[in-house]
């Protein structure tokens, strides 16, 4: 279910573990969207206070949420999280980055969780994308990144994007979540037996023609394993 | 063997040259010549094509084309993305309106972006921050398309196989709605 990357830099080793720990108990959560990784994109970096302010501007650049690592006592100033590490304010933390980075509203009180749109996993209803995602959103993550470049040509149904991304369907489904709730997705009901002959469906452009006929795909796969990019 | 072509277009000095550089299997082949257009601070630029390559296992050849970065050339264009497999778009936001030099290439272009895929690229974001990628996304479905936009160093090679990736994706979009 994680979508979101979380890391650290310049932690000392047990700290970084405890963080990892963490992240790793909350994941047991399926609505937890966190995943800890050690290299970027980051969507969120804990930063030892020992950074410099010209490392701190670059990991700026590389995640969508800093945090600074403090002393215990050092003022609870914003952006900062003091020692000792404390489970709850992590998630604190990673909760309200993943509002900003979703463009989640939170839920307003007396409305349950479960009453927010989900994205159904069916050949019937199928998406693509109304605009190009924020890059907050985004963040230069490649598999986002290249999800969203699947929903730009054609409506797609999860599973679809899922087999042609070769994405876990799970990871798909959570990045359309985050695509519906930035309100840049568009859905198409289709009725079953339309598909998968869906010719009414949406396609936002026309075909490319240098890639019809059979060998295209080796084409494709061609120029990507050339790029070291694997292939689909 | 086969042969096929990416395009690369964008502004005087936004980097095609140097993106084709980074991922092509050969030095590129440069036809840059001394600028003597005095209203671009520009010692080179490129006046005809510039070109790499990739040479696939099957010895099929992508080429990859930088057009002329000039408006002047635009005759050029139409000719040049015939049949190409996509078309990268790099912006320089340094450059005094950036979201003006998009909808020149956009509507130079317009006509093969019906069918071929597109990316965009924009340099030089760090110390130009605006306008942002989301004006430029915003600018983009305005024309009524959706083409993805990311931040590029084109020094870096991952940032310009990001670019290429994109191109990839929607062509395997299109292949999904072919054997449909």
């Amino acid at each position: 279910m994680s979508v979101l990357r979380m890391g650290v830099y310049g932690l000392p080793a047990a700290e970084a573990a405890v963080i990892r720990t963490i992240v790793q108990l909350y994941a047991s959560d399926l609505s937890f969207p966190w995943t800890f990784v050690t290299a970027p994109p980051y969507d969120a970096l804990l930063v030892d206070e020992s950074a410099t302010a010209a490392e701190r501007a670059g990991f700026a650049r590389m995640a969508g949420s800093l945090l600074t690592l403090t002393r215990r006592n050092s003022g609870g100033h914003a952006h900062t999280l003091e020692r000792p590490i404390r489970a709850d304010r992590l998630q604190q933390w990673l909760k309200s980055t993943e509002r900003t980075l979703l463009a989640v509203p939170p839920v307003p009180a007396g409305v349950p969780e479960q009453m927010v749109p989900k994205i159904e996993v069916s050949e019937s209803v199928r998406f693509t994308l109304r605009r190009w995602p924020s890059a907050l959103l985004l963040r230069n993550d490649p598999e986002k990144v290249r999800m969203a470049s699947l929903l730009v040509r054609r409506a797609l149904s999860a599973i679809e994007l899922s087999d042609l991304g070769e994405i876990p369907l799970s990871r798909c489904v959570t990045f359309l979540q985050m695509l519906r709730s930035a309100g840049v997705l568009e859905l198409h009901v289709v009725p079953s037996s339309a598909w998968p002959h869906a010719d009414h469906l949406p396609r936002t452009q026309g075909l490319s023609a240098p890639v019809r006929g059979a060998f295209a795909r080796s084409l494709i796969n061609g120029i990507r394993r050339h790029l070291g990019l694997g292939t689909p | 063997m086969r042969e096929y072509k990416i395009l690369f277009t964008g502004t005087v000095g936004a980097g095609k040259t140097t993106a084709i550089g980074r991922v092509s299997d050969v030095p590129p082949v440069m036809t840059d010549v001394r600028n003597s257009d005095t209203s671009i601070a520009k010692e080179r630029t490129t006046v005809g094509l510039d070109f790499g390559e990739l040479t696939l296992d099957n010895g099929d050849r992508v080429r990859m084309f930088g057009t002329p970065g000039q408006e002047r050339f635009a005759f050029l264009w139409k000719i040049l993305v015939r049949n190409a497999l996509g078309l990268v778009v790099l912006i320089d936001n340094s450059r005094p309106d950036p979201l003006a030099d998009l909808a020149l290439y956009m509507s130079g272009f317009s006509e093969a972006l019906r069918t071929i895929p597109c990316t965009v690229g924009v340099g030089r974001m760090e110390t130009h921050p605006v306008p942002s990628l989301d004006d430029y996304a915003q600018a983009i479905s305005g024309t009524g398309r959706v083409f993805p936009i990311l931040s590029v160093d084109v020094r870096n090679r991952s940032d310009v196989i990001l670019l290429l990736d994109t191109l990839l994706m929607q062509l395997e979009a299109d292949l999904g709605g072919e054997n449909e």
